[in-house]
């Protein structure tokens, strides 16, 4: 009995030692859900006077913190210790259609429970325009009879933000190189930058499509459609499509230039010629249409240089830049001044690990992913803040496409 | 009771000399067993007097020669045997005995062999050695000359052949080639769409008995070539049944064959089966040879003088066929028909009477079906113009349910197949006649040839078509059947002189030839052209079998020939190319059609009246040694292309008329439903009628644009040169291990710069500055780097190349036990090549850039390392004023300092260097790899090879001078991948 009454102690120790044992494993097995530090991030550069900067801090884990700089531009977080990239994207208050947009980033900040961390971290100062690209669908779909996907059907919305007419003294589109985000980037140096970064340009590839009007006006909230190979409806024939032949969409069409007509179907007949976007081109000569990609493109708009039109702006010889380093006219490219440039989208494919940027940090400082050949789209978010307080929907515009756009699983103009 | 057939025989033999003419009598019998040979081909020489052996062995052989003379006996399966006769011969009955080919023998050669007895370079590769390198196509034989380079054997790729030339040079060497079966040339002039030797992929390569390769000058016996000749000879002769089985992980392989005794005669029957396919994982697609050859000789006496004839015909059925490949769309395929019949009659008399010695005559046919079929799925959102208009004009795209004739059909809308047919079905004809007569003192041997030949090439196909010309694209019918034949004659003559002056063989070889073609182009603006061919060669022994001394042979010899190749019918009959521009665009109609008009303008090569045959001068010198330890062959060639065919552009002005949907525009009153377009055929006006009769006609405005028609006319080129050393040392072979090694290589230099003005307008729809108005100016730049198509400026206007090749072979042989394990080490120890930008007569040619982005600098000299070069044009010419020369740096330097519009439209004339490094001169390190080959015999019925090409899998790493980059070779094109193939050879 004795015996029988030892062993059941014995047991009741060795149990209450197990769940002991566990209980402190348990702990010392996720430290970072209870153990944290102080995380300074102090922001530099030309910040804004008077404003909250929103500092954001994601751990590696996904959990999202966010501070207010206080007056002397810093950031204080209380965070678990951990692995955190820490970005900002601060959009000045629209001044005159124009807005100054601030942009940082830096990744692998490690925070450690034995002392508090710091950061600084130098903002970059980019001027944003009222005018937006909107959407941006190049992707394609999949064909009816299964052969594979269609991507003559391309097209891109660029919106005026704002409750104010803009008038532009002229208004292009382009796209930077290489034309898809993956593959070998040649114009990197070794040291990772983009050999173009300090220089002030961004390069647009192969041409240029322009506006005919010597003035594109914008009035309040205008939203255009440009479609970008075919403007008529693709729908007859390719069901997951989109109906482009619509009289108020705009095209680029410039048949003399790009004459494959079957990249280039001639715009249907509701659209009037006066909404023909002009080709001038440069570079890829024996290309049969304009190379945006259908997977991972760079595209941007701008307004050519004070006291040219689009038209010498293209054809202006001296300011040649050779993609690649290569002096084939093949590659050549016009450097566009980033002062110039109304606005930006870098697009990833979702198909291949490897991305790099081409547009530089005063025109987006982000990438925002895209599947191909599925309809997919990507499309600018709505500034809910914004839109409330002007009553009218306002995408959001932080130069940033990482934050500002998102991945359309059916592009807007399906079924319209 | 064949031994006592072959005594009777023997006895009944009898010695006669009749008329100075002397009989050798023999018998030949295999050893071993003592069977007689029989079908074996006896030749004496000098004087090439000739006979067959009968059931029994027996030959007997009368010639008017005297002195001495070698007796030569040849047998398929057979070692050939050779033996010195004489006067005091006669009379005599010869005992020869020959030795099966087979692994037991003392010595087995598995690469190629310089044939000494001729006096030019020439290379023979015996079956041993296609075996031992399991042969597939006989195009990759290039692998077993003196540095040659393994390739993995396939049928997937038609590799052509090319001798002593590189493929990415001027002057096309590969159309230069000559190649023959038995005699009959495979020719491919009368192929459109290429300008390259014939395809060898229908030669069956298990019935090759071997092939002899003669870069080097030849007889005047060949002609239409430039770059040498490879000669194929299959098996003939009284053989077992042979079967070939052959495997590597992208062929199979299957061949029997059989030399049947059919008591009149020998009839080779051959049949392959062999099936390539380029992807491992996938063997549906693949490409196939069924060969079937028959071989019918007989060797009657003809006024008691053996008459030999043979009866050959082949056949090919098979090609490319991806039809049934699960990875192509429903429905889709690609098939290539590469069917062939090859028959030739060849009659040989050796008649020898009055120094006559021989008379030839020859026939041959050649029919090739290189069909191609395409069944392709299409789909489009739009209606597109299919263009099939051929005469000048501006023509409407119609509704093909309203005229299926129309020049342009509007395209269809949504999902359709499209069925093309490529009829392709070249033809060639043969007739040559020779005679051959000896005549021979006590030591001058004088052998005269003179021939007679007849060619006749064309094409039986239709050429491009569809089923159905509802879905027919953008397409001219353009039949090859009614192009005209091209004739061509040819006379040549040649001597053979031998000249014996001593008793240790001294001996001097002169060979002299002229060859004449006159070639009747029928229909073509060339007309009829001759062109003569002389050629020279001479060979110099200066003793032979000399074996106290270390070098016991030592002879040398030289040769200069000019060959002429024939143009192709690419050249002659070049297909007529469009100019299709939009000339009307109206707008898509609500379910997608648009009636496109077009202005069409046809083009067909401008005839150049100066313009000369392109022919190839060879020179070449040569040594060859026999030592006590090795034989050492030494070859050097120089071999300069003069007027090389160059294709280039010539510009006319040309203004049409186009007409936008903006004429459409503004209210126009006719309701889009309700128009009916026309447009005036001369002057591309376009009008719209209202279908309800409303509205009268009304006619549109238009825009007149001036812009340049583009034709092309040949003209003769900048000479080329190529020059190279090619040597063989073959050590004798260490007994003590039963190896032999063998060092061969090749030096290959090439230098070509072009120098002729090339007419040129900057790439793509370019415009003037205006915007409205199409570029008007056309550049004239000196030269271009480009070997093929029509001639683009460049900024490199030639290159040069030195190459060494060197391979190491170790061959052990064990007789005992019937193995030979080869060990092949290719090296490539020195490769350096450079793009060259010369100008005439040593003047500069192009400017250094500081940066990519200018247009103006210093004289590019040749010297400058690391920079961007532009090339400008000489001089340009405009739209209003094409015949004024405008210099084109005087007014490109004005420009840039006063009118920058100017300036805009004359840089798009500026040509530059790709890289900063293009202009440097490149040398890639020295590379490796090694392959070994394994046969083994066991019995006399079963043989079995193996190789393993670049059996180590080498990742090694190269480096470039020219970028200062090192890269893999692996599956860099330098080495061949790792492979690997097993082949039997069953004997019954």
């Amino acid at each position: 009995m004795i015996k029988r009454s030892y062993h059941i102690v014995l047991l009741l120790i060795l149990t209450l030692l197990s769940v002991g044992l566990t209980s402190c494993d348990d702990n010392i097995g996720d430290p970072g859900q209870y153990l944290t530090q102080d995380l300074l991030v102090q922001l530099t550069g030309d910040l804004p006077a008077k404003q909250d900067i929103i500092v954001r801090a994601v751990d590696d884990k996904g959990m999202v913190y966010t501070q207010p700089t206080d007056a002397r531009g810093i950031a204080t977080f209380h965070v678990p210790v951990g692995i955190y990239d820490i970005t900002v994207s601060h959009v000045s208050t629209p001044d005159n259609g124009w807005r100054t947009v601030y942009n940082g980033s830096t990744s692998n900040v490690v925070v450690r429970l034995d002392s508090q961390a710091t950061v600084s971290l130098s903002l970059t100062t980019a001027t944003s325009s009222a005018i937006i690209i909107r959407e941006l669908y190049v992707g394609g779909c999949q064909r009816d009879d299964g052969s594979g996907w269609f991507y003559r059907d391309k097209y891109v919305i660029i919106a005026n933000n704002s409750p104010e007419r803009v008038v532009l003294p002229g208004l292009c589109l382009a796209i930077a190189t290489p034309y898809n985000s993956y593959g070998d980037n040649k114009n990197y140096d070794e040291q990772g930058h983009l050999n173009y970064e300090n220089e002030g340009f961004i390069p647009a590839a192969s041409s240029i499509w322009y506006f005919q009007d010597e003035e594109v006006v914008f009035e309040p909230w205008e939203q255009r459609v440009i479609a970008l190979n075919g403007a008529i409806d693709h729908t007859l024939t390719y069901s997951n499509s989109v109906n482009l032949a619509n009289p108020d969409y705009y095209c680029t069409y410039d048949i003399e230039r790009y004459s494959s007509t079957s990249a280039y179907p001639s715009p249907s007949e509701l659209i009037p010629t006066s909404h023909y976007l002009k080709a001038v081109r440069y570079g890829d000569q024996m290309e049969s249409a304009w190379p945006l990609s259908n997977t991972s493109p760079a595209f941007f708009i701008f307004t050519p240089p004070e006291g040219m039109t689009p038209l010498e702006f293209g054809n202006d010889a001296s300011n040649v830049w050779y993609d690649e380093g290569r002096a084939l006219a093949t590659f050549a490219c016009r450097k566009v001044p980033v002062e110039n440039i109304l606005d930006g989208v870098e697009v990833f494919s979702t198909a291949w690990d490897e991305a790099s940027k081409r547009l530089t940090a005063r025109v987006d400082v982000g990438a925002v992913y895209m599947t191909a050949r599925y309809g997919h789209s990507v499309e600018r978010r709505i500034d809910e803040q914004e839109s409330e307080r002007l009553g009218h929907p306002v995408y959001l515009d932080t130069n940033n496409s990482t934050i500002d756009f998102y991945e359309r699983e059916q592009c807007s103009l399906r079924g319209q | 009771m064949t031994r006592l057939k072959a005594i009777w025989s023997l006895l009944c033999c009898f010695v006669l000399t009749l008329q100075g003419q002397v009989s050798l009598t023999g018998v030949v019998t295999e050893q071993g067993n003592g069977d007689p040979v029989e079908f074996a081909t006896v030749t004496l020489q000098p004087g090439e007097q000739w006979c067959m052996t009968d059931h029994q062995g027996v030959f007997t052989l009368r010639t008017q020669a005297t002195g001495t003379a070698v007796l030569r006996v040849t047998c398929v399966g057979y070692e050939p045997v050779e033996v010195t006769v004489g006067k005091n011969n006669a009379g005599d009955t010869l005992r020869l005995v020959m030795h099966p080919t087979n692994l037991q023998l003392q010595q087995v050669i598995v690469t190629a062999q310089r044939k000494t007895e001729n006096a030019t370079t020439s290379y023979l590769i015996d079956r041993q050695a296609l075996d031992n390198q399991q042969i597939i196509n006989v195009s990759d034989i290039l692998t077993l000359l003196p540095g040659g380079k393994t390739v993995n054997s396939s049928l997937i790729n038609d590799q052509r052949i090319a001798l002593r030339a590189d493929g990415s040079e001027k002057g096309n060497a590969a159309f230069g080639t000559a190649v023959e079966v038995d005699g009959l040339r495979l020719q491919n002039n009368a192929e459109l769409g290429e300008t390259t030797s014939a395809s060898t992929r229908t030669i069956g390569s298990t019935n090759v008995a071997s092939i002899e390769v003669v870069p080097g000058i030849p007889s005047v016996e060949y002609g239409d070539l430039s770059n040498g000749i490879v000669k194929v000879h299959t098996k003939r002769g009284h053989t077992p049944w042979e079967i070939s089985l052959a495997t590597n992980p992208y062929t199979k392989q299957v061949g029997v064959s059989k030399g049947f005794d059919l008591v009149t005669g020998i009839l080779n029957a051959s049949l392959e089966h062999t099936r390539s396919y380029s992807n491992l994982a996938s063997p549906h697609t693949a490409y196939q040879r069924n060969n079937l050859s028959l071989n019918y000789n007989i060797t009657p006496t003809v006024a008691s003088r053996p008459l030999m004839i043979n009866v050959k015909a082949e056949g090919n059925v098979g090609g490319y066929n991806n039809e049934s490949d699960p990875d192509q769309f429903t429905d889709t395929y690609m098939r290539v028909r590469d069917r062939a019949f090859r028959a030739s009659l060849q009659a040989d008399w050796n008649l020898d009477r009055r120094g006559l010695a021989n008379l030839s005559l020859q026939a041959d046919i050649s029919l090739a079906d290189k069909r191609r079929t395409a069944l392709t799925n299409a789909n489009s959102s739009s209606s597109q113009a299919q263009i099939h208009a051929t005469e000048a004009g501006y023509y409407l795209a119609t509704d093909y349910d309203q005229d299926a004739l129309s020049p342009i059909i509007m395209g269809p809308t949504g999902y359709w197949y499209i069925k093309s047919i490529r009829d392709n079905r070249p033809v060639s004809s043969l007739i040559k006649a020779k005679a051959r007569w000896n005549q021979r003192s006590a030591n001058i041997t004088n052998r005269i040839m003179a021939g007679v030949e007849w060619s006749a090439t064309g094409n039986n196909g239709r050429g491009l078509y569809y089923d159905d010309l509802r879905y027919a694209p953008t397409w001219r019918e353009y039949r090859y059947d009614e192009l005209p034949w091209m004739h061509n004659v040819a006379l040549y003559a040649e001597d053979r002189l031998t000249l014996t002056t001593s008793e240790h063989g001294r001996e001097l070889q002169v060979m002299a030839g002229l060859r004449t073609d006159i070639t009747r182009i029928n229909r073509s603006d060339y007309g009829t052209v001759s062109s003569w061919s002389p050629r020279v060669n001479l060979k110099y022994t200066l003793w032979r079998q000399r074996t106290e001394w270390w070098v016991e042979g030592l002879s040398a010899y030289c040769g200069w020939g000019k060959s002429v190749k024939l143009p192709s019918f690419e050249v002659l009959y070049p297909q007529p190319s469009y100019a299709d521009r939009l000339a009307f665009v109206p707008s898509s109609t609500a379910d997608n059609k648009v009636y496109y008009a077009y202005s069409v303008t046809p083009f067909k090569s401008i005839a150049n009246p100066s313009l000369k045959w392109q022919y190839a001068q060879q020179l070449e010198l040569g040594v060859e040694a026999r030592t006590r330890v090795a034989t050492i062959t030494l070859g050097a060639f120089l071999a300069k292309t003069h007027r090389p065919y160059l294709s280039t552009s010539v510009y006319t002005p040309f203004t049409y008329n186009f007409t936008s949907q903006a004429a459409l525009e503004h209210d126009f009153p006719i309701a889009s439903a309700d128009r009916i377009y026309q447009i005036d055929r001369q002057t591309g006006v376009v009008s719209v009628a209202d279908r309800t009769g409303q509205v009268p006609v009304r006619v549109l405005d238009y825009m007149s644009r001036n812009t340049f028609n583009t034709n092309n006319t040949y003209v003769n080129g900048s000479p080329i040169s190529r020059s190279g050393l090619d040597w063989v040392v073959d050590f004798n072979q260490i007994e003590s291990l039963r190896t032999s090694f063998r060092l061969d290589g090749s030096y290959y230099h090439y230098h070509g710069v072009e120098h002729t003005l090339i007419a040129s307008q900057p790439t793509g729809a370019q415009w003037m500055s205006d915007g409205v108005t199409p570029y008007q100016y056309v550049g004239y730049y000196q030269g271009t780097a480009l070997g093929s198509g029509v001639a683009i400026p460049t900024v490199p206007n030639g290159s040069k190349s030195d190459v060494v090749n060197s391979n190491l072979t170790i061959v052990t042989h064990i007789p005992a036990i019937r193995l030979v394990v080869s060990v092949r080490l290719e090296s490539t120890l020195y490769d350096a090549r450079q793009s060259l930008s010369q100008g005439k007569n040593g003047a500069t040619r192009g400017y250094v850039l500081d940066d990519p982005a200018d247009y103006f600098g210093q004289p590019y000299t040749g010297k400058e390392r690391n920079c961007y070069v532009a090339l400008w044009p000489e001089y340009y010419t405009t739209w209003d004023q094409p015949d004024v020369q405008i210099p084109f740096a005087e007014r490109f330097t004005w420009a840039h300092d006063h009118d920058p519009a100017l300036f805009n439209e004359l840089a798009q004339m500026v040509i530059k260097t790709n890289y900063n490094y293009n202009l440097n001169p490149d040398r890639i390190s020295a590379y490796f790899s090694g392959n070994i080959n394994i046969t083994k015999e066991i019995g006399d019925h079963v043989n079995i090879s193996f190789l393993a090409n670049n059996f180590w899998n080498s990742m090694a790493r190269v480096k470039s001078r020219q970028t200062g980059l090192r890269t893999t070779i692996y599956n860099g094109g330098y080495i061949p991948p790792f492979y690997y193939g097993i082949s039997m050879r069953l004997k019954l």
